[in-house]
Protein backbone atom coordinates (compact mmCIF):
# COMPACT_ATOMS: atom_id res chain seq x y z
CA UNK A 1 0.00 0.00 0.00
CA UNK A 2 1.36 3.00 -0.99
CA UNK A 3 -0.27 6.35 0.79
CA UNK A 4 0.88 10.21 -0.58
CA UNK A 5 -0.46 12.62 1.77
CA UNK A 6 0.42 16.48 0.71
CA UNK A 7 3.61 15.60 -0.76
CA UNK A 8 5.75 18.50 -2.19
CA UNK A 9 8.83 18.09 -3.41
CA UNK A 10 11.14 20.44 -5.68
CA UNK A 11 14.12 20.48 -7.27
CA UNK A 12 16.00 23.99 -8.25
CA UNK A 13 13.55 26.39 -10.06
CA UNK A 14 10.44 25.57 -8.40
CA UNK A 15 10.01 21.98 -10.66
CA UNK A 16 9.01 18.97 -8.90
CA UNK A 17 5.68 17.35 -7.91
CA UNK A 18 3.09 19.84 -5.41
CA UNK A 19 0.64 18.89 -2.86
CA UNK A 20 0.29 15.36 -4.15
CA UNK A 21 -2.10 13.44 -2.39
CA UNK A 22 -2.77 9.56 -3.17
CA UNK A 23 -3.07 6.16 -2.65
CA UNK A 24 -2.71 2.54 -4.30
CA UNK A 25 -4.06 -0.48 -2.38
CA UNK A 26 -2.42 -3.53 -1.87
CA UNK A 27 -3.22 -6.15 -4.83
CA UNK A 28 -3.74 -3.15 -7.00
CA UNK A 29 -2.44 -1.36 -10.10
CA UNK A 30 -2.25 1.72 -10.41
CA UNK A 31 -0.82 3.85 -13.67
CA UNK A 32 0.58 7.39 -13.15
CA UNK A 33 0.03 9.45 -16.41
CA UNK A 34 1.48 12.67 -17.74
CA UNK A 35 3.28 14.19 -20.44
CA UNK A 36 7.46 14.06 -19.84
CA UNK A 37 7.96 16.85 -16.82
CA UNK A 38 4.91 16.47 -15.38
CA UNK A 39 6.46 14.98 -12.41
CA UNK A 40 6.30 10.88 -12.48
CA UNK A 41 9.64 9.66 -12.07
CA UNK A 42 9.87 12.25 -9.54
CA UNK A 43 6.65 10.55 -7.77
CA UNK A 44 8.19 7.56 -7.40
CA UNK A 45 11.89 8.79 -6.83
CA UNK A 46 10.31 9.97 -3.37
CA UNK A 47 9.15 6.52 -2.76
CA UNK A 48 12.27 4.84 -3.03
CA UNK A 49 14.15 8.15 -1.72
CA UNK A 50 16.33 8.86 -3.97
CA UNK A 51 14.76 12.40 -3.33
CA UNK A 52 13.50 14.24 -0.23
CA UNK A 53 10.33 15.47 0.32
CA UNK A 54 9.97 19.23 1.52
CA UNK A 55 6.90 18.55 2.99
CA UNK A 56 3.98 16.21 3.52
CA UNK A 57 3.89 12.60 4.43
CA UNK A 58 4.43 9.25 2.39
CA UNK A 59 3.10 6.15 3.75
CA UNK A 60 4.29 2.71 2.66
CA UNK A 61 2.71 -0.69 3.69
CA UNK A 62 1.14 1.59 6.78
CA UNK A 63 5.42 2.99 8.08
CA UNK A 64 5.74 6.51 7.27
CA UNK A 65 8.74 6.76 5.30
CA UNK A 66 9.25 10.70 5.40
CA UNK A 67 11.69 10.90 7.86
CA UNK A 68 13.88 7.29 7.52
CA UNK A 69 17.25 7.80 8.15
CA UNK A 70 19.96 6.98 5.51
CA UNK A 71 20.63 3.70 6.97
CA UNK A 72 16.99 2.63 6.94
CA UNK A 73 16.77 3.62 2.61
CA UNK A 74 18.51 0.44 1.53
CA UNK A 75 16.33 -1.85 3.84
CA UNK A 76 13.33 -0.03 2.76
CA UNK A 77 14.48 -0.50 -0.90
CA UNK A 78 14.92 -4.14 -0.22
CA UNK A 79 11.14 -4.12 -0.06
CA UNK A 80 10.00 -2.50 -3.12
CA UNK A 81 10.49 -3.98 -7.06
CA UNK A 82 11.90 -1.59 -9.12
CA UNK A 83 11.42 -1.46 -12.93
CA UNK A 84 13.28 0.84 -14.82
CA UNK A 85 12.74 2.39 -18.78
CA UNK A 86 16.48 2.10 -18.99
CA UNK A 87 16.59 -1.06 -17.65
CA UNK A 88 19.21 -0.92 -15.32
CA UNK A 89 21.19 -4.24 -16.06
CA UNK A 90 24.58 -5.07 -15.23
CA UNK A 91 26.22 -5.56 -18.38
CA UNK A 92 29.04 -7.51 -17.54
CA UNK A 93 27.00 -10.22 -15.33
CA UNK A 94 24.72 -13.12 -16.57
CA UNK A 95 20.66 -12.52 -16.63
CA UNK A 96 21.02 -15.45 -13.85
CA UNK A 97 23.43 -13.17 -12.18
CA UNK A 98 21.27 -9.55 -12.19
CA UNK A 99 18.15 -11.41 -11.56
CA UNK A 100 20.01 -12.95 -8.55
CA UNK A 101 20.64 -9.48 -7.19
CA UNK A 102 17.95 -8.85 -5.12
CA UNK A 103 18.47 -12.06 -2.83
CA UNK A 104 22.49 -11.72 -2.86
CA UNK A 105 21.70 -8.16 -0.68
CA UNK A 106 19.61 -10.27 1.35
CA UNK A 107 22.13 -13.30 2.17
CA UNK A 108 19.47 -15.83 0.74
CA UNK A 109 21.43 -18.96 0.22
CA UNK A 110 22.41 -20.45 -3.34
CA UNK A 111 20.11 -23.07 -3.65
CA UNK A 112 17.45 -21.19 -2.70
CA UNK A 113 18.69 -18.37 -4.78
CA UNK A 114 18.86 -20.98 -7.99
CA UNK A 115 14.87 -22.19 -7.39
CA UNK A 116 13.73 -18.64 -7.08
CA UNK A 117 15.69 -17.20 -9.95
CA UNK A 118 14.51 -20.06 -12.27
CA UNK A 119 11.42 -20.00 -11.41
CA UNK A 120 10.48 -15.95 -11.96
CA UNK A 121 12.81 -16.71 -15.19
CA UNK A 122 10.06 -18.86 -16.44
CA UNK A 123 7.23 -16.68 -15.12
CA UNK A 124 8.68 -14.09 -17.50
CA UNK A 125 9.33 -15.90 -20.63
CA UNK A 126 13.25 -15.81 -20.25
CA UNK A 127 13.21 -20.15 -19.75
CA UNK A 128 16.84 -20.85 -20.46
CA UNK A 129 18.31 -17.34 -20.92
CA UNK A 130 20.32 -18.02 -17.55
CA UNK A 131 23.67 -17.93 -18.60
CA UNK A 132 23.17 -15.02 -21.49
CA UNK A 133 24.95 -11.34 -21.18
CA UNK A 134 21.81 -8.52 -21.20
CA UNK A 135 23.97 -7.27 -24.82
CA UNK A 136 22.92 -10.20 -26.27
CA UNK A 137 19.24 -9.61 -26.05
CA UNK A 138 16.40 -7.51 -27.30
CA UNK A 139 14.78 -4.89 -25.71
CA UNK A 140 11.82 -6.52 -24.74
CA UNK A 141 13.73 -9.50 -22.89
CA UNK A 142 15.83 -6.91 -20.97
CA UNK A 143 12.85 -5.34 -19.76
CA UNK A 144 11.64 -8.85 -18.62
CA UNK A 145 15.30 -9.36 -16.75
CA UNK A 146 14.65 -5.70 -15.34
CA UNK A 147 10.94 -7.17 -14.28
CA UNK A 148 12.72 -10.58 -13.61
CA UNK A 149 14.60 -8.77 -11.17
CA UNK A 150 12.39 -6.98 -9.57
CA UNK A 151 10.09 -9.67 -8.83
CA UNK A 152 12.38 -12.23 -7.29
CA UNK A 153 12.04 -11.74 -3.94
CA UNK A 154 8.06 -11.32 -4.03
CA UNK A 155 8.17 -7.73 -3.12
CA UNK A 156 4.35 -6.21 -1.78
CA UNK A 157 4.67 -3.11 -3.89
CA UNK A 158 6.39 -2.86 -7.54
CA UNK A 159 7.17 0.55 -8.93
CA UNK A 160 8.17 0.61 -12.79
CA UNK A 161 8.79 3.64 -14.29
CA UNK A 162 7.99 4.06 -17.74
CA UNK A 163 8.79 0.57 -18.21
CA UNK A 164 7.68 0.13 -21.98
CA UNK A 165 8.96 3.57 -22.98
CA UNK A 166 11.41 2.12 -25.47
CA UNK A 167 9.57 -1.41 -26.30
CA UNK A 168 7.03 -1.46 -28.71
CA UNK A 169 3.17 -2.34 -28.57
CA UNK A 170 3.08 -6.04 -28.91
CA UNK A 171 6.44 -6.30 -26.11
CA UNK A 172 4.92 -3.49 -24.42
CA UNK A 173 1.46 -5.26 -23.34
CA UNK A 174 3.03 -8.66 -23.15
CA UNK A 175 4.98 -6.52 -20.30
CA UNK A 176 2.15 -4.93 -18.47
CA UNK A 177 0.28 -8.61 -18.65
CA UNK A 178 3.56 -9.93 -16.92
CA UNK A 179 2.91 -6.45 -13.95
CA UNK A 180 -0.93 -7.39 -13.86
CA UNK A 181 -0.22 -10.68 -13.02
CA UNK A 182 1.39 -10.18 -10.30
CA UNK A 183 -1.15 -8.19 -8.28
CA UNK A 184 -3.15 -10.63 -8.08
CA UNK A 185 -0.90 -12.09 -5.39
CA UNK A 186 -1.48 -9.04 -3.38
CA UNK A 187 1.18 -6.64 -4.42
CA UNK A 188 0.39 -2.85 -5.55
CA UNK A 189 1.81 -1.74 -8.71
CA UNK A 190 2.49 1.80 -9.62
CA UNK A 191 3.34 2.11 -12.85
CA UNK A 192 4.28 5.52 -14.59
CA UNK A 193 3.96 5.94 -18.32
CA UNK A 194 2.76 8.65 -20.76
CA UNK A 195 1.20 6.36 -23.62
CA UNK A 196 -2.30 6.62 -22.71
CA UNK A 197 -3.50 4.41 -25.70
CA UNK A 198 -1.45 1.63 -24.37
CA UNK A 199 -3.17 1.57 -20.75
CA UNK A 200 -7.04 2.67 -21.90
CA UNK A 201 -7.81 -0.95 -22.33
CA UNK A 202 -6.67 -1.97 -19.17
CA UNK A 203 -10.06 -0.11 -17.47
CA UNK A 204 -7.45 0.72 -14.65
CA UNK A 205 -7.40 3.78 -12.18
CA UNK A 206 -4.63 6.18 -13.44
CA UNK A 207 -3.59 9.59 -11.56
CA UNK A 208 -3.16 12.28 -14.25
CA UNK A 209 -0.20 14.76 -12.99
CA UNK A 210 0.39 17.80 -15.34
CA UNK A 211 3.19 20.13 -14.05
CA UNK A 212 3.39 18.47 -10.56
CA UNK A 213 0.45 18.19 -9.58
CA UNK A 214 -2.39 16.27 -9.71
CA UNK A 215 -5.39 16.71 -11.71
CA UNK A 216 -7.37 13.02 -12.22
CA UNK B 1 25.32 -13.55 6.63
CA UNK B 2 28.08 -16.39 5.54
CA UNK B 3 26.22 -16.63 2.29
CA UNK B 4 26.77 -13.02 2.25
CA UNK B 5 30.66 -12.85 2.82
CA UNK B 6 31.07 -15.94 0.58
CA UNK B 7 29.08 -13.91 -2.81
CA UNK B 8 31.10 -10.59 -1.92
CA UNK B 9 34.61 -12.51 -1.45
CA UNK B 10 34.02 -13.95 -4.73
CA UNK B 11 33.20 -10.69 -6.06
CA UNK B 12 36.44 -9.03 -4.54
CA UNK B 13 38.10 -11.69 -6.45
CA UNK B 14 36.04 -11.38 -9.94
CA UNK B 15 36.63 -7.53 -9.89
CA UNK B 16 40.35 -8.05 -9.29
CA UNK B 17 40.19 -10.04 -12.22
CA UNK B 18 37.92 -7.74 -14.45
CA UNK B 19 40.48 -4.95 -13.57
CA UNK B 20 43.65 -6.74 -14.01
CA UNK B 21 46.36 -3.85 -15.59
CA UNK B 22 44.92 -1.00 -13.08
CA UNK B 23 45.33 -4.20 -10.54
CA UNK B 24 48.80 -5.04 -11.61
CA UNK B 25 49.91 -1.47 -11.50
CA UNK B 26 48.45 -1.17 -7.78
CA UNK B 27 50.31 -4.35 -6.58
CA UNK B 28 53.69 -3.03 -8.39
CA UNK B 29 53.23 0.05 -6.83
CA UNK B 30 53.01 -1.94 -3.33
CA UNK B 31 55.64 -3.87 -4.24
CA UNK B 32 58.17 -1.08 -4.67
CA UNK B 33 57.14 0.34 -1.83
CA UNK B 34 57.51 -2.77 0.41
CA UNK B 35 61.13 -3.64 -1.44
CA UNK B 36 62.20 -0.03 -0.03
CA UNK B 37 60.42 -0.44 3.22
CA UNK B 38 62.00 -3.84 3.18
CA UNK B 39 65.29 -2.62 2.88
CA UNK B 40 65.30 0.20 4.71
CA UNK B 41 63.94 -2.01 7.33
CA UNK B 42 67.17 -4.23 6.83
CA UNK B 43 69.26 -1.01 6.69
CA UNK B 44 67.65 -0.18 10.27
CA UNK B 45 68.82 -3.69 11.65
CA UNK B 46 72.25 -3.59 10.30
CA UNK B 47 73.19 0.47 12.05
CA UNK B 48 71.25 -1.35 14.89
CA UNK B 49 74.03 -3.86 15.19
CA UNK B 50 76.38 -1.03 14.30
CA UNK B 51 75.11 0.58 17.38
CA UNK B 52 75.15 -1.90 19.71
CA UNK B 53 79.33 -2.79 18.87
CA UNK B 54 80.15 0.99 19.37
CA UNK B 55 77.94 1.56 22.69
CA UNK B 56 79.62 -1.56 23.90
CA UNK B 57 82.68 0.90 24.23
CA UNK B 58 80.68 3.22 26.37
CA UNK B 59 82.28 3.00 29.32
CA UNK B 60 82.67 5.24 33.05
CA UNK B 61 86.20 5.50 34.23
CA UNK B 62 86.02 6.33 38.00
CA UNK B 63 89.59 7.42 39.66
CA UNK B 64 89.11 7.31 43.64
CA UNK B 65 90.79 9.77 46.32
CA UNK B 66 94.81 9.26 46.32
CA UNK B 67 94.74 9.17 50.29
CA UNK B 68 92.40 5.97 50.69
CA UNK B 69 93.50 2.64 51.86
CA UNK B 70 92.64 0.03 49.07
CA UNK B 71 89.79 -1.74 51.53
CA UNK B 72 87.95 1.75 51.11
CA UNK B 73 88.11 1.84 47.92
CA UNK B 74 86.98 -1.57 47.16
CA UNK B 75 84.03 -0.61 49.19
CA UNK B 76 83.19 2.74 46.90
CA UNK B 77 83.75 0.27 44.31
CA UNK B 78 81.04 -2.04 44.93
CA UNK B 79 79.20 1.00 46.54
CA UNK B 80 78.68 1.99 42.32
CA UNK B 81 77.86 -1.13 41.30
CA UNK B 82 74.92 -1.13 42.85
CA UNK B 83 73.81 2.47 40.64
CA UNK B 84 70.97 1.47 38.20
CA UNK B 85 72.61 1.81 35.04
CA UNK B 86 76.00 -0.02 36.09
CA UNK B 87 75.86 -3.32 34.20
CA UNK B 88 79.65 -4.61 35.68
CA UNK B 89 82.88 -3.23 36.50
CA UNK B 90 86.57 -3.66 36.83
CA UNK B 91 88.52 -2.36 40.03
CA UNK B 92 92.22 -1.16 39.22
CA UNK B 93 94.68 -1.20 42.34
CA UNK B 94 97.91 0.81 42.12
CA UNK B 95 100.00 -2.21 40.64
CA UNK B 96 97.19 -3.24 37.80
CA UNK B 97 97.55 0.82 37.09
CA UNK B 98 101.32 0.68 36.92
CA UNK B 99 101.28 -2.68 34.77
CA UNK B 100 98.51 -0.67 32.67
CA UNK B 101 101.13 1.82 32.04
CA UNK B 102 103.63 -0.21 30.94
CA UNK B 103 101.74 -2.05 28.54
CA UNK B 104 100.80 1.47 27.05
CA UNK B 105 104.07 3.34 27.43
CA UNK B 106 106.77 0.72 27.57
CA UNK B 107 108.18 2.11 30.56
CA UNK B 108 107.96 0.99 34.50
CA UNK B 109 106.45 4.59 36.37
CA UNK B 110 108.41 3.50 39.29
CA UNK B 111 111.15 3.73 37.39
CA UNK B 112 110.40 6.95 36.03
CA UNK B 113 109.11 8.76 38.51
CA UNK B 114 110.95 6.99 41.53
CA UNK B 115 107.18 5.67 43.06
CA UNK B 116 103.94 4.80 41.68
CA UNK B 117 101.50 8.03 42.22
CA UNK B 118 99.01 6.30 39.72
CA UNK B 119 95.09 6.28 41.66
CA UNK B 120 93.13 3.38 42.20
CA UNK B 121 90.51 3.45 39.92
CA UNK B 122 87.36 1.24 38.39
CA UNK B 123 86.27 0.73 35.15
CA UNK B 124 82.28 0.27 34.96
CA UNK B 125 80.28 -0.73 31.81
CA UNK B 126 76.90 0.58 31.31
CA UNK B 127 73.49 -1.65 31.23
CA UNK B 128 72.39 -2.26 26.94
CA UNK B 129 69.18 0.36 28.11
CA UNK B 130 71.37 3.20 29.70
CA UNK B 131 73.94 3.43 26.65
CA UNK B 132 73.16 6.75 25.83
CA UNK B 133 74.35 10.54 27.08
CA UNK B 134 71.35 11.16 29.22
CA UNK B 135 71.40 7.86 30.75
CA UNK B 136 75.22 8.01 31.38
CA UNK B 137 75.01 11.66 32.60
CA UNK B 138 72.33 10.62 35.73
CA UNK B 139 74.96 7.82 36.43
CA UNK B 140 77.42 10.23 36.50
CA UNK B 141 75.21 12.43 39.01
CA UNK B 142 75.11 9.52 41.22
CA UNK B 143 78.85 8.33 41.30
CA UNK B 144 79.98 11.97 42.12
CA UNK B 145 77.71 11.71 45.12
CA UNK B 146 80.49 9.22 46.66
CA UNK B 147 83.02 11.35 48.10
CA UNK B 148 85.56 9.10 48.01
CA UNK B 149 86.16 9.58 44.30
CA UNK B 150 88.39 11.92 42.97
CA UNK B 151 87.21 11.84 39.08
CA UNK B 152 85.06 10.20 36.50
CA UNK B 153 85.81 10.34 33.00
CA UNK B 154 83.64 9.52 29.86
CA UNK B 155 84.10 10.03 26.09
CA UNK B 156 81.07 12.68 26.57
CA UNK B 157 81.68 14.34 23.33
CA UNK B 158 81.52 11.28 21.05
CA UNK B 159 78.35 9.88 23.14
CA UNK B 160 76.67 13.89 22.16
CA UNK B 161 77.50 13.37 19.14
CA UNK B 162 76.48 9.66 18.24
CA UNK B 163 73.76 10.13 20.04
CA UNK B 164 72.45 13.21 17.66
CA UNK B 165 73.62 10.68 14.48
CA UNK B 166 71.72 7.57 15.67
CA UNK B 167 68.42 10.21 15.87
CA UNK B 168 68.73 11.79 12.69
CA UNK B 169 69.42 8.61 11.36
CA UNK B 170 66.20 7.20 12.45
CA UNK B 171 64.47 10.59 11.90
CA UNK B 172 65.79 9.86 7.99
CA UNK B 173 64.63 6.04 8.06
CA UNK B 174 60.93 7.19 9.52
CA UNK B 175 60.37 10.21 7.23
CA UNK B 176 61.18 8.12 4.30
CA UNK B 177 59.10 5.22 5.46
CA UNK B 178 56.39 7.64 5.77
CA UNK B 179 57.02 8.82 2.30
CA UNK B 180 57.11 5.74 1.06
CA UNK B 181 53.45 4.68 2.51
CA UNK B 182 51.87 7.30 1.96
CA UNK B 183 53.06 7.17 -1.77
CA UNK B 184 51.64 3.76 -1.78
CA UNK B 185 48.43 4.33 -0.49
CA UNK B 186 47.59 7.31 -2.98
CA UNK B 187 48.50 5.05 -5.83
CA UNK B 188 46.49 2.57 -4.61
CA UNK B 189 43.79 4.96 -3.77
CA UNK B 190 43.86 6.33 -7.14
CA UNK B 191 43.51 2.74 -8.92
CA UNK B 192 40.62 1.69 -6.47
CA UNK B 193 39.67 5.09 -7.21
CA UNK B 194 39.71 4.66 -11.28
CA UNK B 195 37.84 0.95 -11.01
CA UNK B 196 34.91 2.23 -8.80
CA UNK B 197 34.50 5.37 -11.48
CA UNK B 198 34.54 2.80 -13.73
CA UNK B 199 31.80 0.96 -11.85
CA UNK B 200 30.22 4.34 -11.20
CA UNK B 201 26.77 2.37 -12.77
CA UNK B 202 27.15 -0.64 -11.29
CA UNK B 203 27.18 0.89 -7.82
CA UNK B 204 23.99 3.10 -8.50
CA UNK B 205 22.28 0.36 -9.73
CA UNK B 206 22.85 -1.70 -6.85
CA UNK B 207 21.77 1.32 -4.47
CA UNK B 208 18.55 1.24 -6.04
CA UNK B 209 18.26 -2.20 -5.21
CA UNK B 210 18.66 -1.98 -1.54
CA UNK B 211 22.25 -2.27 -1.15
CA UNK B 212 24.07 -1.50 1.99
CA UNK B 213 27.01 0.85 1.27
CA UNK B 214 29.62 -2.08 3.38
CA UNK B 215 27.91 -4.05 0.89
CA UNK B 216 29.31 -2.15 -1.82
CA UNK B 217 32.32 -0.85 -0.62
CA UNK B 218 33.63 -4.68 0.29
CA UNK B 219 34.57 -5.96 -2.73
CA UNK B 220 36.57 -3.00 -3.10
CA UNK B 221 38.48 -3.35 0.08
CA UNK B 222 38.67 -7.09 -0.21
CA UNK B 223 40.57 -5.54 -4.11
CA UNK B 224 42.81 -3.78 -1.79
CA UNK B 225 43.71 -6.40 0.13
CA UNK B 226 44.28 -8.44 -2.98
CA UNK B 227 46.31 -6.04 -4.35
CA UNK B 228 48.13 -5.95 -0.99
CA UNK B 229 49.15 -9.60 -0.92
CA UNK B 230 50.25 -9.75 -5.00
CA UNK B 231 52.53 -6.83 -4.31
CA UNK B 232 54.07 -8.55 -1.53
CA UNK B 233 54.62 -11.99 -3.25
CA UNK B 234 55.98 -9.90 -6.16
CA UNK B 235 58.52 -7.94 -3.06
CA UNK B 236 59.13 -11.10 -1.58
CA UNK B 237 60.38 -12.67 -4.76
CA UNK B 238 62.70 -9.59 -5.65
CA UNK B 239 64.27 -9.33 -2.25
CA UNK B 240 64.68 -13.56 -1.83
CA UNK B 241 66.84 -12.71 -5.26
CA UNK B 242 68.35 -9.50 -4.13
CA UNK B 243 69.59 -11.90 -0.72
CA UNK B 244 71.06 -14.44 -2.83
CA UNK B 245 72.59 -12.00 -5.32
CA UNK B 246 74.14 -10.63 -2.05
CA UNK B 247 75.41 -13.85 -1.15
CA UNK B 248 76.52 -14.77 -4.07
CA UNK B 249 78.94 -11.49 -4.17
CA UNK B 250 79.80 -12.78 -0.58
CA UNK B 251 78.96 -9.13 0.75
CA UNK B 252 76.64 -11.23 3.58
CA UNK B 253 80.05 -11.07 5.43
CA UNK B 254 79.75 -7.63 5.37
CA UNK B 255 76.10 -6.94 5.84
CA UNK B 256 73.80 -8.26 8.50
CA UNK B 257 71.29 -10.66 6.03
CA UNK B 258 69.42 -12.54 8.59
CA UNK B 259 66.64 -10.47 8.85
CA UNK B 260 65.62 -10.53 4.66
CA UNK B 261 65.88 -14.34 5.07
CA UNK B 262 63.63 -14.06 8.40
CA UNK B 263 60.08 -14.93 8.90
CA UNK B 264 59.74 -11.42 10.56
CA UNK B 265 60.13 -10.24 6.44
CA UNK B 266 57.85 -12.29 5.23
CA UNK B 267 55.14 -11.01 7.90
CA UNK B 268 56.06 -7.64 7.58
CA UNK B 269 55.68 -8.19 3.99
CA UNK B 270 52.46 -9.90 4.10
CA UNK B 271 51.52 -7.73 7.19
CA UNK B 272 52.28 -4.07 5.43
CA UNK B 273 50.82 -4.61 1.96
CA UNK B 274 47.50 -5.76 3.11
CA UNK B 275 47.62 -2.39 4.97
CA UNK B 276 48.69 -0.76 2.40
CA UNK B 277 46.19 -2.12 -0.21
CA UNK B 278 43.14 -1.35 2.82
CA UNK B 279 44.29 1.87 3.02
CA UNK B 280 44.58 2.57 -0.14
CA UNK B 281 40.87 1.24 -1.01
CA UNK B 282 39.31 3.07 2.23
CA UNK B 283 40.47 6.42 1.07
CA UNK B 284 38.98 5.83 -2.01
CA UNK B 285 36.10 4.41 -0.81
CA UNK B 286 35.51 7.28 1.70
CA UNK B 287 35.79 9.73 -0.61
CA UNK B 288 33.14 7.90 -3.43
CA UNK B 289 30.83 5.90 -1.77
CA UNK B 290 29.49 8.01 0.95
CA UNK B 291 26.76 7.43 3.72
Amino acid sequence: MIEFKKVTATYKKNIGIFDVSFKVNDGELVFLMGPTGAGKSTVLKAIYRDILIDSGDILINNKNITNFSNYKIPILRREIGMIFQDFKLLNNRTVFENVSLPLRILGTPKHIIVEKVDKILSKVGLNGLNNVFPYELSGGEQQRVCIARALVNSPKLILADEPTGNLDPNVSDEILDILESFTRNGASVLMSTHNFPLIKPRKKRFIELSEGRVIV
Amino acid sequence: MFNKFLYLFNEGLLSLWRTKVPSIVSSLAISVSLIIVSITYSLYLNFEYIIIDFKDSYKIEVFFNDDLSKKNCIESFNDILLINGIDKGQFIDKDMAANKFKREFKEDINDVIGRNPLPMSAIYDINEENRNYNSIKSIINEIEKNTNVESITYEKDAMIQFDNLIKNILAFIFFISLLIILVAVFFVSNTILIIIYSKKRDIEILKLLGASNQFIKFPYYLEGIFQGIIGSLISLIILALFYNILEYLSLSNYIYLDSVNSINMIVLNFSFGMLLGFLGSSKALSSYVKN
